[in-house]
């Protein structure tokens, strides 16, 4: 995924571009790996806990998103 | 007499692992070699990934080092400071980067922005990870 933006006359290449629905999946990913990870004992507590951060996260992602659209009209 | 056994079982169970010094300072320097050293291998390995993936992708996205200091309001001193500490937190990672020379300008746009915030949220990570292996290390949990 690589991409050019342009500033002016100056010509930034990045080696990889993420959109904003794509950066809040990837920062709920990680974050529930972790929360998981450290917070409960034994493996299968670990992995509920993961993927329950995980729904928690997508539910507001998508919940707040729904809200700004219907804010704006 | 017979109390000094069970008093003293009772401090081998409660005594740390390993100097908790070490392996919260191992665990800072390379994201969860904490674990490793008290044999969560496991755990160890996926939050060395985790932390990992989250601080290079964030420098993929050419995201700015906070630099502690500066002129500016207080909030933005604030925003600065904690900036760095979350940056430091990650690590060897962090040292690399600005040894290696990587100093992006800031610059206007989503991609720089989203990887700053990637690599604070990569040293915050690593601070859980340190919590935790200190946890560990103290027999708090396994």
């Amino acid at each position: 995924m690589r991409t050019k933006l342009t500033h002016g006359k100056k010509t930034k290449r990045f080696l990889m571009s993420l959109d904003h629905f794509e950066m809040s999946v990837l920062f709920a990913l990680v974050c529930s790996v972790v929360l998981g990870l450290v917070t409960k004992r034994t493996d299968e507590a670990r992995l509920r806990y993961g993927l329950y951060c995980f729904g928690c996260f997508m539910v507001a992602l998508f919940g707040i998103g729904w809200f700004m659209r219907l804010l704006h009209g | 007499m017979k109390e000094m056994p069970a008093a003293s079982a009772n401090v081998a169970t409660s005594a740390p692992l390993r100097s908790s010094f070490l392996v919260v300072a191992v665990g800072w320097l390379i994201p969860g070699a904490g674990h490793l050293l008290l044999g969560r291998r496991g755990r160890g390995a996926i939050l060395f990934v985790t932390i990992l993936i989250t601080f290079a992708i964030g420098i993929m996205l050419h995201g700015p080092l906070f630099q502690p200091g500066g002129a500016g309001d207080v909030l933005s001193r604030l925003i600065q400071y904690g900036g760095f500490i979350g940056d430091l937190a990650v690590g060897l990672p962090y040292l690399l980067a600005r040894w290696l020379g990587y100093f992006p300008p800031d610059v206007a746009g989503h991609n720089p922005d989203y990887g700053s915030k990637l690599i604070v949220a990569a040293g915050l990570l690593n601070i859980l990870a340190m919590v935790d292996a200190y946890e560990i290390n103290s027999r708090q949990k396994d």
